[in-house]
């Protein structure tokens, strides 16, 4: 198996481009999860490599053939859809039998190939039933086995878990990398709004907006280097906070100026600071997680008065709305003692995670960071990463 | 009201904790009997000038003696003996013959149109559909004389093209029935259909015809009962007297010098056997009804 590439990929729907100029490379064997806020292209961008849509420009290729006009069925992917799309009027085993009746595949060992997906999904004892007599976790499965049983080059998967209740998506995420891993060969192409799903499931992240590809990375580097606002803002639970600031660049020194108070950058932040971080105002994105109470670690950052308007529990740890002359925050409190709203509170932010934001393209005005230590990245994101 | 009702109940849970709890007096209660009383005794009224015809078809058709009055019968059998034979059995058969054809034809044509309507991109689909429903009011009164004149030039005044004429008489209306039907069954399937590369005809055939049986079937008894009662078209387009079918044989009843009320009464009855019948087993597809359940969610 080949490569997919996107060349140029552009889908116009009366005029209105939802896919612009989409260049994406999936490499074989990858898990590479689209995501994006509804209406972002991702479902389209999917459906064009499915072939049920075709581009209006640009070409899609598999190695170094030609893919674009194949039908659908020539394609040799297996889709799993939102609704599941099970046959109603046929049993679970028919529903499975489908494909390869229809592709006219020996009959001799087709009903062993079903009994051999229906034992790796667990769902060997729901043959004979309807999908109607199904709960959703379980036709989720079969919708999962009659994509596997083509034993295809490719899955793709148009946000299979969003019509699963909280703790079934927690377990069906956990089973689909699984399976991932098991079918060494087989590139998935996985698409979610869930940034969550995203980031725990996916080799790389592509996230798109409007249309438009805006960045692909791995998780951790999606969450350590967002390469524009709407990236640092999109990924990460609770969203980062964006603050205006100002950034006073003189010979030697390096004055950053947000939330009221002065201070200078630290020898590691002002390493990553791109050429284009001039003198001048920027977007500055702080990670709730690096705005925390004032005391709390030793390496402690200018210090910031805030008032608690709200207070969300996740377990762990609690996300508070701050606000600050009238600018609303996200910070993260410790449970004990608890805030109460409208309580002042002292915090300080971790100077060495800023995140520098130009006011007018809002791009990253970062050079990339290479791989950071791992200690920081698990303590950074442990509320996202579910136990798996 | 239902205001108050749950207003004065959580009044009385309350206060007094010791008496049981009991629903508000309906004072309205002998109000609504009189008003319902009347209702159904003019519904019951409006229900007997209805079924009276039908009381006297029953009746007269084992009436050996049977007149146009609604009487006790001299009961027999004779009158159904009578009309089971010779040129009437066969009017039966032609129209059987008439109306399974126009039947097919309009359906096979009808769920091929109709599936083209609901999935696929037309030029002036919108308009198209539009003059769909409006062919299917227009009389059928006004299309006859000239496709009289069409049929006698050609020779085809006949049974077999008066069937295909009728089937086109009721395919306009076939096909939106089943077009919203088809519409019904999710793309999502088909879409799922094709990519195990299934062609359209097996995904028609395997999925879509399937599940949208029941519109399709709703589609199909409505032709077959519009051809099987059809009067005017065999009246006008067939010429030959053995190809007329059951309705010509009833209207020729009429004809003849004295009515014969009893055998009028028995072929009628036989004609309606096959609709009853009909209408009967697709009750049961009806009940049975959408199978969508499950297939696809959100």
């Amino acid at each position: 198996m080949n490569e997919i590439r996107f060349d140029h990929v552009w889908k116009l729907f009366e005029g209105n481009a939802v896919v612009s100029d989409l260049n994406l490379e999936i490499p074989c064997g990858e898990f590479l999860v689209l995501v994006g806020p509804s209406g972002c292209g991702k479902t389209t961008s999917l459906r064009m490599l499915a072939g049920l849509e075709r581009p209006s420009h640009g070409r899609i290729w598999i190695g170094d053939k030609d893919v674009t006009d194949v039908p659908t069925g020539q394609r040799d992917f297996s889709m799993v859809f939102q609704s599941y799309a099970l046959y109603p009027n046929m049993t679970v085993y028919k529903n499975l039998a489908f494909g390869p009746k229809v592709r006219k595949e020996p009959r001799d060992t087709l009903r062993q190939r079903i009994l051999d997906v229906a034992d790796l999904l667990e769902i060997r004892h729901l043959l004979d039933r309807a999908p109607a007599a199904l709960s959703g976790g379980q036709r989720q499965r079969v919708a999962l086995g009659r994509a596997l049983i083509r034993e295809p080059e490719v899955f793709l998967m148009d946000e299979p878990l969003s019509n699963l209740d909280a703790a079934l998506r927690v377990q069906m995420r956990a089973e689909l990398i699984r399976l991932h891993q098991r079918l060494e060969d087989t590139t998935t192409v996985y698409v979610t709004h869930d940034q969550v799903e995203a980031l725990t499931m996916g080799d790389r992240v592509a996230v798109l907006k409007d249309g438009v590809l805006l960045q692909v990375d791995s998780a951790n580097d999606l969450y350590e280097n967002p390469g524009s606002v709407f990236v640092g803002e999109f990924i990460g639970s609770p969203k980062m906070n964006i603050v205006p600031g100002t950034l006073h660049v003189s010979d030697g020194s390096i004055v950053i100026e947000c939330l009221g108070v002065r201070t200078d950058v630290t020898f590691e932040l002002a390493g990553r600071l791109g050429p284009s971080a001039t003198n001048g105002p920027v977007l500055i994105g702080i990670r709730p997680h690096d705005l925390h109470l004032a005391g709390e670690t030793a390496t402690d950052g200018p210090k910031v008065k805030v008032v608690v308007d709200i207070c969300e529990h996740t377990g762990t740890e609690i996300f508070a709305t701050v606000d600050l002359d009238g600018q609303r925050l996200i910070a993260r409190l410790p449970r004990s003692p608890v805030p109460l709203a409208g309580q002042s509170l002292e915090l300080t932010f971790n100077k060495d995670r800023l995140h520098l934001f130009d006011v007018e393209s809002r791009l990253s005005l970062m050079v990339r960071q290479p791989e950071r230590e791992h200690v920081t990245v698990t303590t950074e994101s442990s509320s996202e990463q579910p136990t798996l | 009201m239902t205001h108050n009702d749950s207003a004065s109940t959580s009044q009385v849970t309350t206060t007094v904790v010791d008496e049981p709890i009991r629903p508000p007096e309906n004072r309205q209660t002998q109000r609504t009997l009189v008003r319902s009383l009347t209702l159904h005794t003019i519904l019951a009224g409006l229900g007997i000038l209805f079924l009276a015809p039908m009381l006297w078809l029953f009746l007269a058709s084992i009436d050996s003696h049977a007149s146009w009055g609604i009487e006790w019968p001299h009961f027999s059998l004779i009158n159904f003996r009578h009309v089971l034979t010779g040129s009437l059995l066969h009017s039966l058969w032609n129209s059987v013959v008439l109306a399974f054809i126009s039947t097919t034809i309009a359906s096979v044509a009808g769920v091929f149109a109709a599936y083209a309507l609901s999935r696929r991109r037309i030029p002036f689909k919108g308009p198209l559909i539009l003059f769909i429903i409006f062919s299917s009011g227009v009389p059928l009164a006004i299309m006859v004389i000239p496709v009289y004149e069409i049929f006698s030039r050609f020779g085809f005044l006949s049974i077999l093209p008066t069937a295909v004429f009728l089937s086109v008489t009721s395919l306009p209306f076939e096909v939106y029935l089943m077009k919203n039907f088809i519409d019904a069954v999710p793309t999502d399937l088909e879409e799922a259909a094709r990519m195990e590369r299934a062609s359209t005809l097996q995904v028609l055939r395997r999925v879509v015809i399937p599940l949208a049986l029941p519109g399709i079937a709703a589609a199909a008894i409505f032709g077959f009962v519009n051809a099987w009662g059809s009067f005017v078209v065999p009246l006008i387009l067939i010429s030959p007297a053995n190809q007329q079918p059951a309705p010509i044989a009833i209207y020729t009843f009429l004809t003849l010098p004295k009515a014969q009320f009893g055998n009028i009464a028995a072929y009628s009855l036989i004609f309606c056997v096959p609709v009853f019948i009909l209408y009967a087993v697709s009750s049961r597809l009806f009940r049975e009804g959408f199978v969508l359940g499950g297939g696809v969610k959100g």
